[in-house]
Protein backbone atom coordinates (compact mmCIF):
# COMPACT_ATOMS: atom_id res chain seq x y z
CA UNK A 1 0.00 0.00 0.00
CA UNK A 2 1.10 3.56 -0.65
CA UNK A 3 2.55 5.40 2.32
CA UNK A 4 2.70 9.14 2.89
CA UNK A 5 6.46 8.87 2.26
CA UNK A 6 5.65 7.88 -1.34
CA UNK A 7 3.43 10.91 -1.81
CA UNK A 8 5.88 13.21 0.01
CA UNK A 9 8.56 12.53 -2.59
CA UNK A 10 6.19 13.47 -5.40
CA UNK A 11 5.17 16.63 -3.51
CA UNK A 12 8.84 17.58 -3.23
CA UNK A 13 9.24 17.09 -6.96
CA UNK A 14 6.33 19.46 -7.59
CA UNK A 15 8.06 22.02 -5.34
CA UNK A 16 11.43 21.49 -7.00
CA UNK A 17 12.87 20.33 -3.69
CA UNK A 18 15.52 17.68 -3.17
CA UNK A 19 13.61 14.49 -2.57
CA UNK A 20 13.52 12.69 0.76
CA UNK A 21 14.28 13.99 4.25
CA UNK A 22 15.26 16.40 5.71
CA UNK A 23 14.05 18.87 3.04
CA UNK A 24 15.52 22.26 2.18
CA UNK A 25 12.95 25.05 2.11
CA UNK A 26 10.22 22.79 3.48
CA UNK A 27 11.09 20.41 6.33
CA UNK A 28 10.21 16.89 5.32
CA UNK A 29 8.81 15.55 8.59
CA UNK A 30 7.46 18.74 10.12
CA UNK A 31 5.97 20.42 7.05
CA UNK A 32 5.48 18.10 4.11
CA UNK A 33 4.09 15.04 5.91
CA UNK A 34 1.49 17.05 7.91
CA UNK A 35 0.23 18.72 4.72
CA UNK A 36 -0.33 15.31 3.10
CA UNK A 37 -2.30 14.25 6.18
CA UNK A 38 -4.25 17.51 5.91
CA UNK A 39 -5.06 16.69 2.28
CA UNK A 40 -6.25 13.22 3.28
CA UNK A 41 -8.41 14.67 6.05
CA UNK A 42 -10.16 17.04 3.68
CA UNK A 43 -10.57 14.36 1.01
CA UNK A 44 -12.12 12.11 3.64
CA UNK A 45 -14.62 14.70 4.82
CA UNK A 46 -15.77 15.46 1.27
CA UNK A 47 -15.92 11.97 -0.21
CA UNK A 48 -16.76 9.76 2.75
CA UNK A 49 -13.60 7.67 2.42
CA UNK A 50 -12.23 6.05 4.76
CA UNK A 51 -14.98 3.74 5.91
CA UNK A 52 -14.15 1.15 8.52
CA UNK A 53 -16.16 -1.93 9.39
CA UNK A 54 -14.93 -2.52 12.89
CA UNK A 55 -13.74 -6.08 13.36
CA UNK A 56 -13.68 -5.83 17.13
CA UNK A 57 -17.19 -5.66 18.54
CA UNK A 58 -18.19 -2.50 20.37
CA UNK A 59 -19.77 -3.12 23.75
CA UNK A 60 -22.86 -1.06 24.45
CA UNK A 61 -23.35 -0.58 28.21
CA UNK A 62 -26.61 -1.31 30.01
CA UNK A 63 -28.93 1.49 31.14
CA UNK A 64 -27.32 4.05 28.82
CA UNK A 65 -28.86 6.08 26.00
CA UNK A 66 -25.95 8.23 24.82
CA UNK A 67 -22.73 6.46 23.86
CA UNK A 68 -19.31 8.00 23.21
CA UNK A 69 -17.90 7.40 19.72
CA UNK A 70 -14.70 5.38 19.30
CA UNK A 71 -11.61 7.63 19.31
CA UNK A 72 -10.82 7.34 15.62
CA UNK A 73 -14.41 7.67 14.39
CA UNK A 74 -15.85 10.86 12.88
CA UNK A 75 -19.24 9.55 11.87
CA UNK A 76 -21.10 6.34 12.67
CA UNK A 77 -22.54 4.65 9.56
CA UNK A 78 -24.27 1.51 10.82
CA UNK A 79 -24.75 -0.86 13.75
CA UNK A 80 -25.36 -4.61 13.52
CA UNK A 81 -26.02 -6.53 16.62
CA UNK A 82 -26.42 -9.21 15.15
CA UNK A 83 -29.49 -7.92 13.33
CA UNK A 84 -29.32 -4.69 11.34
CA UNK A 85 -30.19 -1.81 13.66
CA UNK A 86 -32.35 0.90 12.15
CA UNK A 87 -30.98 4.43 11.93
CA UNK A 88 -33.31 7.16 13.11
CA UNK A 89 -33.00 10.61 14.67
CA UNK A 90 -33.74 12.17 18.01
CA UNK A 91 -36.66 14.21 16.70
CA UNK A 92 -38.42 11.14 15.24
CA UNK A 93 -38.07 9.28 18.51
CA UNK A 94 -39.51 12.22 20.45
CA UNK A 95 -42.45 12.49 18.05
CA UNK A 96 -43.22 8.81 17.57
CA UNK A 97 -42.41 7.39 20.99
CA UNK A 98 -42.93 10.08 23.67
CA UNK A 99 -41.02 9.08 26.78
CA UNK A 100 -38.80 6.71 24.80
CA UNK A 101 -35.87 7.40 27.13
CA UNK A 102 -37.69 5.49 29.88
CA UNK A 103 -38.01 2.31 27.83
CA UNK A 104 -35.78 -0.65 28.63
CA UNK A 105 -32.90 -0.59 31.07
CA UNK A 106 -32.05 -2.81 34.00
CA UNK A 107 -35.42 -2.24 35.66
CA UNK A 108 -37.49 -3.20 32.61
CA UNK A 109 -40.06 -5.94 33.28
CA UNK A 110 -39.11 -7.58 29.99
CA UNK A 111 -35.31 -7.52 29.66
CA UNK A 112 -34.02 -5.73 26.56
CA UNK A 113 -31.19 -7.66 24.93
CA UNK A 114 -31.22 -6.06 21.50
CA UNK A 115 -31.42 -2.41 20.51
CA UNK A 116 -33.78 -1.59 17.67
CA UNK A 117 -32.68 1.93 16.68
CA UNK A 118 -29.70 4.24 16.84
CA UNK A 119 -29.32 7.91 16.06
CA UNK A 120 -26.35 10.20 15.36
CA UNK A 121 -25.56 13.00 17.77
CA UNK A 122 -22.71 15.07 16.42
CA UNK A 123 -19.25 13.69 15.92
CA UNK A 124 -18.68 12.70 19.53
CA UNK A 125 -21.73 10.67 20.44
CA UNK A 126 -24.58 8.53 19.25
CA UNK A 127 -27.75 7.35 20.92
CA UNK A 128 -29.51 3.99 21.13
CA UNK A 129 -33.09 2.88 21.70
CA UNK A 130 -34.18 1.23 23.91
CA UNK A 131 -31.77 1.14 26.81
CA UNK A 132 -30.26 -2.30 27.27
CA UNK A 133 -30.90 -4.46 30.33
CA UNK A 134 -27.40 -5.93 30.04
CA UNK A 135 -24.43 -4.91 27.95
CA UNK A 136 -24.51 -5.98 24.31
CA UNK A 137 -21.77 -6.46 21.74
CA UNK A 138 -22.44 -4.98 18.31
CA UNK A 139 -20.54 -4.53 15.07
CA UNK A 140 -20.21 -0.95 13.87
CA UNK A 141 -19.17 0.75 10.66
CA UNK A 142 -17.89 4.29 10.69
CA UNK A 143 -16.01 6.97 8.87
CA UNK A 144 -12.54 6.96 10.37
CA UNK A 145 -9.63 9.37 10.61
CA UNK A 146 -7.32 8.68 7.64
CA UNK A 147 -4.34 8.73 10.02
CA UNK A 148 -4.80 7.50 13.56
CA UNK A 149 -1.61 8.69 15.23
CA UNK A 150 -0.53 12.04 16.61
CA UNK A 151 2.17 14.10 14.88
CA UNK A 152 5.09 14.00 14.23
CA UNK A 153 4.39 11.47 11.47
CA UNK A 154 7.02 8.92 10.50
CA UNK A 155 6.06 8.75 6.84
CA UNK A 156 5.23 5.04 7.03
CA UNK A 157 1.56 5.77 7.69
CA UNK A 158 -0.55 4.22 4.96
CA UNK A 159 -2.59 6.27 2.51
CA UNK A 160 -6.05 4.67 2.66
CA UNK A 161 -7.18 6.12 -0.66
CA UNK A 162 -7.30 4.63 -4.12
CA UNK A 163 -4.79 5.56 -6.79
CA UNK A 164 -7.06 8.14 -8.41
CA UNK A 165 -7.03 10.28 -5.27
CA UNK A 166 -3.29 10.51 -5.03
CA UNK A 167 -2.63 13.13 -7.69
CA UNK A 168 -5.11 15.44 -5.98
CA UNK A 169 -3.50 14.79 -2.59
CA UNK A 170 -0.11 15.76 -4.00
CA UNK A 171 -1.50 18.93 -5.53
CA UNK A 172 -3.25 19.91 -2.32
CA UNK A 173 -0.12 19.40 -0.21
CA UNK A 174 2.06 21.37 -2.62
CA UNK A 175 -0.43 24.22 -2.71
CA UNK A 176 -0.74 24.32 1.09
CA UNK A 177 3.03 24.36 1.50
CA UNK A 178 3.36 27.33 -0.84
CA UNK A 179 1.40 29.47 1.64
CA UNK A 180 4.62 30.55 3.31
CA UNK A 181 6.09 31.76 0.03
CA UNK A 182 3.50 34.54 -0.35
CA UNK A 183 4.76 35.15 -3.88
CA UNK A 184 3.72 34.38 -7.42
CA UNK A 185 3.84 30.59 -6.91
CA UNK A 186 1.47 30.81 -3.99
CA UNK A 187 -0.95 33.12 -5.79
CA UNK A 188 -0.95 30.88 -8.85
CA UNK A 189 -1.45 27.90 -6.58
CA UNK A 190 -4.73 29.21 -5.19
CA UNK A 191 -6.64 27.86 -8.17
CA UNK A 192 -5.26 24.40 -7.39
CA UNK A 193 -7.35 24.23 -4.25
CA UNK A 194 -10.49 24.78 -6.31
CA UNK A 195 -9.35 22.01 -8.64
CA UNK A 196 -8.86 19.78 -5.61
CA UNK A 197 -12.45 20.42 -4.51
CA UNK A 198 -13.71 19.69 -8.03
CA UNK A 199 -11.74 16.44 -8.14
CA UNK A 200 -13.13 15.38 -4.78
CA UNK A 201 -16.67 16.04 -5.97
CA UNK A 202 -16.04 13.91 -9.04
CA UNK A 203 -14.52 11.09 -7.04
CA UNK A 204 -17.39 11.13 -4.56
CA UNK A 205 -19.67 10.03 -7.40
CA UNK A 206 -17.70 6.81 -7.60
CA UNK A 207 -17.80 6.48 -3.84
CA UNK A 208 -21.58 6.40 -3.99
CA UNK A 209 -21.27 2.83 -5.25
CA UNK A 210 -19.69 1.90 -1.94
CA UNK A 211 -22.22 3.57 0.28
CA UNK A 212 -25.35 5.62 -0.14
CA UNK A 213 -23.95 8.12 2.34
CA UNK A 214 -22.02 10.22 -0.13
CA UNK A 215 -20.37 13.16 1.52
CA UNK A 216 -20.21 15.54 -1.41
CA UNK A 217 -22.62 17.39 -3.64
CA UNK A 218 -23.87 20.92 -3.17
CA UNK A 219 -22.40 22.50 -0.08
CA UNK A 220 -24.60 23.78 2.72
CA UNK A 221 -27.11 22.07 4.95
CA UNK A 222 -29.16 22.29 8.12
CA UNK A 223 -27.23 22.04 11.33
CA UNK A 224 -29.39 20.83 14.19
CA UNK A 225 -30.11 17.44 15.63
CA UNK A 226 -33.75 18.00 14.80
CA UNK A 227 -34.66 18.24 11.12
CA UNK A 228 -37.61 20.48 11.98
CA UNK A 229 -37.33 24.18 12.81
CA UNK A 230 -39.46 24.89 15.85
CA UNK A 231 -39.79 28.63 15.62
CA UNK B 1 -10.67 21.15 26.67
CA UNK B 2 -8.43 19.34 29.08
CA UNK B 3 -6.09 16.85 27.49
CA UNK B 4 -6.83 14.42 25.96
CA UNK B 5 -9.34 15.74 23.46
CA UNK B 6 -11.64 13.84 21.14
CA UNK B 7 -8.80 13.17 18.69
CA UNK B 8 -5.04 12.70 18.68
CA UNK B 9 -3.81 16.25 18.13
CA UNK B 10 -3.03 18.76 20.84
CA UNK B 11 -2.93 22.55 20.58
CA UNK B 12 0.83 22.55 20.05
CA UNK B 13 0.42 20.40 16.92
CA UNK B 14 -1.78 23.05 15.33
CA UNK B 15 0.55 25.84 16.48
CA UNK B 16 3.50 23.98 14.95
CA UNK B 17 1.83 23.81 11.54
CA UNK B 18 0.98 27.51 11.83
CA UNK B 19 4.59 28.30 12.74
CA UNK B 20 5.88 26.84 9.50
CA UNK B 21 3.30 28.73 7.45
CA UNK B 22 4.44 31.93 9.22
CA UNK B 23 8.15 31.08 8.82
CA UNK B 24 8.68 30.94 12.59
CA UNK B 25 11.24 28.46 14.01
CA UNK B 26 9.97 25.67 16.23
CA UNK B 27 11.73 24.27 19.31
CA UNK B 28 12.60 20.58 18.91
CA UNK B 29 15.40 19.26 21.07
CA UNK B 30 16.12 16.89 23.97
CA UNK B 31 17.39 17.04 27.54
CA UNK B 32 21.04 15.97 27.41
CA UNK B 33 21.40 14.81 31.04
CA UNK B 34 19.02 13.77 33.81
CA UNK B 35 17.23 16.63 35.57
CA UNK B 36 15.37 16.46 38.91
CA UNK B 37 12.03 18.04 39.72
CA UNK B 38 12.13 21.61 41.00
CA UNK B 39 13.64 24.84 39.71
CA UNK B 40 16.68 23.66 37.77
CA UNK B 41 18.83 24.53 34.79
CA UNK B 42 18.21 21.91 32.13
CA UNK B 43 20.96 21.13 29.61
CA UNK B 44 19.55 20.73 26.10
CA UNK B 45 20.92 19.98 22.65
CA UNK B 46 19.99 23.41 21.34
CA UNK B 47 18.36 26.58 22.60
CA UNK B 48 17.13 27.67 19.18
CA UNK B 49 13.69 29.23 19.61
CA UNK B 50 13.93 29.26 23.42
CA UNK B 51 13.62 32.63 25.18
CA UNK B 52 12.67 33.89 28.62
CA UNK B 53 8.93 33.52 29.02
CA UNK B 54 8.57 30.79 26.40
CA UNK B 55 6.35 27.83 27.28
CA UNK B 56 7.90 24.45 26.44
CA UNK B 57 6.55 20.92 26.52
CA UNK B 58 8.95 18.53 28.24
CA UNK B 59 8.72 14.75 28.35
CA UNK B 60 6.05 12.36 27.15
CA UNK B 61 3.21 10.32 28.61
CA UNK B 62 2.38 10.68 32.28
CA UNK B 63 5.36 12.93 33.03
CA UNK B 64 4.76 15.34 30.17
CA UNK B 65 4.49 18.91 31.40
CA UNK B 66 4.49 22.51 30.23
CA UNK B 67 7.21 24.67 31.78
CA UNK B 68 7.88 28.39 31.45
CA UNK B 69 11.47 29.42 30.79
CA UNK B 70 12.94 31.82 33.39
CA UNK B 71 16.50 32.05 32.02
CA UNK B 72 18.43 30.92 28.97
CA UNK B 73 22.14 30.04 28.91
CA UNK B 74 24.49 28.35 26.49
CA UNK B 75 22.75 25.10 25.59
CA UNK B 76 20.59 25.21 28.71
CA UNK B 77 17.52 26.89 30.12
CA UNK B 78 16.09 27.32 33.60
CA UNK B 79 12.51 26.47 34.56
CA UNK B 80 10.48 24.91 37.36
CA UNK B 81 9.73 21.25 36.66
CA UNK B 82 7.01 19.23 38.36
CA UNK B 83 8.65 15.96 37.28
CA UNK B 84 12.17 14.61 36.93
CA UNK B 85 13.20 13.97 33.33
CA UNK B 86 15.90 11.55 32.16
CA UNK B 87 18.38 12.40 29.42
CA UNK B 88 16.79 12.06 26.00
CA UNK B 89 13.38 13.41 27.03
CA UNK B 90 11.89 15.61 24.35
CA UNK B 91 11.70 19.38 24.67
CA UNK B 92 9.45 20.90 22.04
CA UNK B 93 6.95 23.67 21.33
CA UNK B 94 5.90 26.26 18.81
CA UNK B 95 7.32 29.31 20.58
CA UNK B 96 7.07 31.99 17.84
CA UNK B 97 10.51 33.33 18.74
CA UNK B 98 11.01 35.89 15.94
CA UNK B 99 11.83 39.31 17.45
CA UNK B 100 10.85 38.11 20.94
CA UNK B 101 13.47 40.29 22.62
CA UNK B 102 12.47 43.44 20.71
CA UNK B 103 8.93 43.49 19.37
CA UNK B 104 7.59 39.98 18.79
CA UNK B 105 5.50 39.28 15.73
CA UNK B 106 3.36 36.92 17.77
CA UNK B 107 3.24 35.54 21.30
CA UNK B 108 2.39 31.96 22.18
CA UNK B 109 -0.61 32.95 24.26
CA UNK B 110 -1.88 35.15 21.46
CA UNK B 111 -1.64 32.28 18.99
CA UNK B 112 -3.30 29.88 21.43
CA UNK B 113 -6.13 32.39 21.73
CA UNK B 114 -6.47 32.56 17.94
CA UNK B 115 -6.73 28.77 17.81
CA UNK B 116 -9.28 28.64 20.66
CA UNK B 117 -11.33 31.38 19.00
CA UNK B 118 -11.22 29.66 15.61
CA UNK B 119 -12.37 26.35 17.07
CA UNK B 120 -15.26 27.95 18.92
CA UNK B 121 -16.18 29.98 15.85
CA UNK B 122 -16.30 26.73 13.86
CA UNK B 123 -18.40 25.03 16.54
CA UNK B 124 -20.87 27.91 16.54
CA UNK B 125 -21.30 27.58 12.78
CA UNK B 126 -21.27 23.78 12.73
CA UNK B 127 -22.30 22.47 16.16
CA UNK B 128 -20.73 19.02 16.02
CA UNK B 129 -20.32 18.36 19.71
CA UNK B 130 -23.19 17.54 22.04
CA UNK B 131 -23.40 16.79 25.70
CA UNK B 132 -26.09 16.21 28.30
CA UNK B 133 -26.46 17.47 31.84
CA UNK B 134 -29.12 17.16 34.53
CA UNK B 135 -30.21 20.40 36.19
CA UNK B 136 -32.06 20.56 39.48
CA UNK B 137 -34.91 22.99 40.14
CA UNK B 138 -36.39 23.91 43.50
CA UNK B 139 -40.11 24.10 44.02
CA UNK B 140 -41.82 26.74 41.82
CA UNK B 141 -38.53 27.68 40.10
CA UNK B 142 -39.35 28.51 36.49
CA UNK B 143 -36.02 29.47 34.95
CA UNK B 144 -32.66 27.78 34.79
CA UNK B 145 -29.16 28.83 33.79
CA UNK B 146 -27.51 27.24 30.79
CA UNK B 147 -24.07 25.67 31.37
CA UNK B 148 -21.23 28.08 30.53
CA UNK B 149 -20.14 26.02 27.51
CA UNK B 150 -23.56 26.05 25.85
CA UNK B 151 -23.79 27.17 22.24
CA UNK B 152 -27.44 26.30 21.93
CA UNK B 153 -29.90 24.05 23.72
CA UNK B 154 -31.17 21.28 21.47
CA UNK B 155 -33.55 19.47 23.73
CA UNK B 156 -34.89 19.53 27.28
CA UNK B 157 -36.57 16.51 28.78
CA UNK B 158 -38.43 15.89 32.00
CA UNK B 159 -38.77 12.33 33.29
CA UNK B 160 -37.45 11.08 29.95
CA UNK B 161 -40.01 12.95 27.90
CA UNK B 162 -38.99 15.78 25.58
CA UNK B 163 -40.49 19.19 26.25
CA UNK B 164 -41.80 21.23 23.34
CA UNK B 165 -39.90 24.39 22.47
CA UNK B 166 -42.08 27.44 22.20
CA UNK B 167 -41.65 31.17 22.67
CA UNK B 168 -43.13 33.21 25.48
CA UNK B 169 -44.55 35.47 22.79
CA UNK B 170 -46.59 32.74 21.16
CA UNK B 171 -47.74 31.33 24.50
CA UNK B 172 -48.88 34.81 25.57
CA UNK B 173 -50.85 35.23 22.37
CA UNK B 174 -52.56 31.90 22.86
CA UNK B 175 -53.17 32.31 26.58
CA UNK B 176 -52.20 35.56 28.38
CA UNK B 177 -52.41 33.77 31.72
CA UNK B 178 -50.14 30.88 30.79
CA UNK B 179 -47.67 31.56 33.58
CA UNK B 180 -50.39 31.58 36.25
CA UNK B 181 -51.54 28.03 35.67
CA UNK B 182 -51.66 25.35 38.32
CA UNK B 183 -48.61 23.35 39.23
CA UNK B 184 -47.96 20.29 37.12
CA UNK B 185 -45.20 18.60 35.11
CA UNK B 186 -43.47 20.93 32.61
CA UNK B 187 -44.41 20.48 28.98
CA UNK B 188 -42.81 23.50 27.29
CA UNK B 189 -39.44 25.26 27.39
CA UNK B 190 -38.51 28.67 26.04
CA UNK B 191 -35.48 30.91 25.83
CA UNK B 192 -36.81 34.20 24.47
CA UNK B 193 -36.89 37.23 26.78
CA UNK B 194 -35.31 35.28 29.61
CA UNK B 195 -31.99 37.12 29.89
CA UNK B 196 -28.42 36.02 29.39
CA UNK B 197 -27.89 32.25 29.15
CA UNK B 198 -31.24 31.52 30.72
CA UNK B 199 -34.14 29.32 29.73
CA UNK B 200 -37.58 28.91 31.18
CA UNK B 201 -40.13 26.15 31.72
CA UNK B 202 -43.89 26.35 31.45
CA UNK B 203 -45.71 24.57 34.25
CA UNK B 204 -43.59 23.45 37.13
CA UNK B 205 -44.36 20.89 39.83
CA UNK B 206 -44.86 21.82 43.47
CA UNK B 207 -41.87 19.79 44.54
CA UNK B 208 -38.21 19.97 43.58
CA UNK B 209 -37.50 18.35 40.22
CA UNK B 210 -34.82 18.02 37.59
CA UNK B 211 -34.65 18.27 33.81
CA UNK B 212 -32.09 16.97 31.35
CA UNK B 213 -30.47 19.37 28.91
CA UNK B 214 -28.95 18.26 25.64
CA UNK B 215 -26.91 21.07 24.17
CA UNK B 216 -24.33 21.92 21.54
CA UNK B 217 -21.08 22.50 23.36
CA UNK B 218 -18.24 24.98 22.85
CA UNK B 219 -14.67 24.45 23.95
CA UNK B 220 -12.76 26.47 26.49
CA UNK B 221 -11.80 29.99 25.42
CA UNK B 222 -8.31 29.38 26.79
CA UNK B 223 -6.10 26.57 25.52
CA UNK B 224 -2.86 25.24 26.99
CA UNK B 225 -0.15 23.80 24.72
CA UNK B 226 -1.00 20.23 25.66
CA UNK B 227 -4.78 20.59 25.54
CA UNK B 228 -6.75 18.48 23.10
CA UNK B 229 -9.68 19.66 21.00
CA UNK B 230 -13.40 19.00 21.04
CA UNK B 231 -13.41 18.85 17.23
CA UNK B 232 -12.14 15.65 15.62
CA UNK B 233 -8.70 15.89 13.98
CA UNK B 234 -9.91 16.07 10.35
CA UNK B 235 -11.73 19.34 11.11
CA UNK B 236 -8.71 20.98 12.74
CA UNK B 237 -7.48 21.99 9.30
CA UNK B 238 -10.17 24.65 9.27
CA UNK B 239 -9.35 25.73 12.81
CA UNK B 240 -5.76 26.24 11.69
CA UNK B 241 -6.77 28.38 8.72
CA UNK B 242 -9.20 30.38 10.87
CA UNK B 243 -6.39 31.11 13.33
CA UNK B 244 -3.98 31.94 10.50
CA UNK B 245 -6.51 34.40 9.10
CA UNK B 246 -6.41 36.23 12.43
CA UNK B 247 -2.60 36.13 12.52
CA UNK B 248 -2.19 37.48 8.98
CA UNK B 249 -4.79 40.20 9.62
CA UNK B 250 -2.94 41.48 12.68
CA UNK B 251 -1.27 44.88 12.44
CA UNK B 252 2.49 44.85 12.11
CA UNK B 253 5.21 43.62 9.81
CA UNK B 254 3.53 40.25 9.37
CA UNK B 255 0.26 41.76 8.15
CA UNK B 256 -0.72 40.25 4.82
CA UNK B 257 -4.27 40.99 3.72
CA UNK B 258 -4.07 38.66 0.73
CA UNK B 259 -3.11 35.64 2.78
CA UNK B 260 -5.56 36.62 5.53
CA UNK B 261 -8.33 36.63 2.93
CA UNK B 262 -7.20 33.29 1.54
CA UNK B 263 -7.08 31.68 5.00
CA UNK B 264 -10.49 33.08 5.90
CA UNK B 265 -11.77 31.61 2.63
CA UNK B 266 -10.37 28.22 3.59
CA UNK B 267 -12.10 28.48 6.96
CA UNK B 268 -15.39 29.41 5.31
CA UNK B 269 -15.10 26.53 2.84
CA UNK B 270 -14.41 24.28 5.82
CA UNK B 271 -17.66 25.47 7.36
CA UNK B 272 -19.53 24.55 4.17
CA UNK B 273 -17.87 21.15 4.10
CA UNK B 274 -18.78 20.70 7.76
CA UNK B 275 -22.41 21.59 7.11
CA UNK B 276 -22.60 19.16 4.21
CA UNK B 277 -20.94 16.53 6.37
CA UNK B 278 -23.54 17.16 9.06
CA UNK B 279 -26.35 16.78 6.58
CA UNK B 280 -25.01 13.44 5.40
CA UNK B 281 -24.35 12.28 8.93
CA UNK B 282 -27.99 12.92 9.79
CA UNK B 283 -29.31 11.37 6.57
CA UNK B 284 -31.97 8.76 7.17
CA UNK B 285 -31.87 5.31 5.65
CA UNK B 286 -35.32 4.60 6.99
CA UNK B 287 -37.68 7.27 8.24
CA UNK B 288 -39.26 6.46 11.56
CA UNK B 289 -38.22 4.83 14.76
CA UNK B 290 -38.78 2.05 17.17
Amino acid sequence: MTTINDIAVRVQQRLEEETGPPGVFWKYQDEILPMIVEAMNEASLITGVVQVAQETPLTLPADTTYITMPTNAVCLLYIKGPLWVRKTDLYSLDQLIPGWENDGGTTATTPVTQITSWFPLGTNRFGIYPKLSAEQSVQIGYLAYPVTVAPPYTGTEEVPFQQEFQDALEQYAAQALRLKEAGYEWQAGQTIYQEFLDTMRTLSVFQSRHDSLVFAGALGARMRVSPVEVR
Amino acid sequence: MASPGNGYKIANDVLTEMSYHLVEPVVSTTVTSDIPAGTVTAPVGSTDGIYVGAMLIVGTGGVQEVVTVSAVGVNNFTATFAFAHPAGNLVFAATFPVCQTIDPFFTQQEMLNYVANAQNDYLVRVPFIYTTVAQNFVSTQRTGTMPDDTIQIERISYNGKALREQSQTSMSMLNPGWNQQAAMAPTIWYEDRTGYMTYGLDRVPLNAFSVNLLYAQRDSGVLALTDGFLLPDPFLTYVKYGALAQAFAKDGEQKDSERAKFCQGRFDTGVKIGLQFYKNMMAQEVVGAG
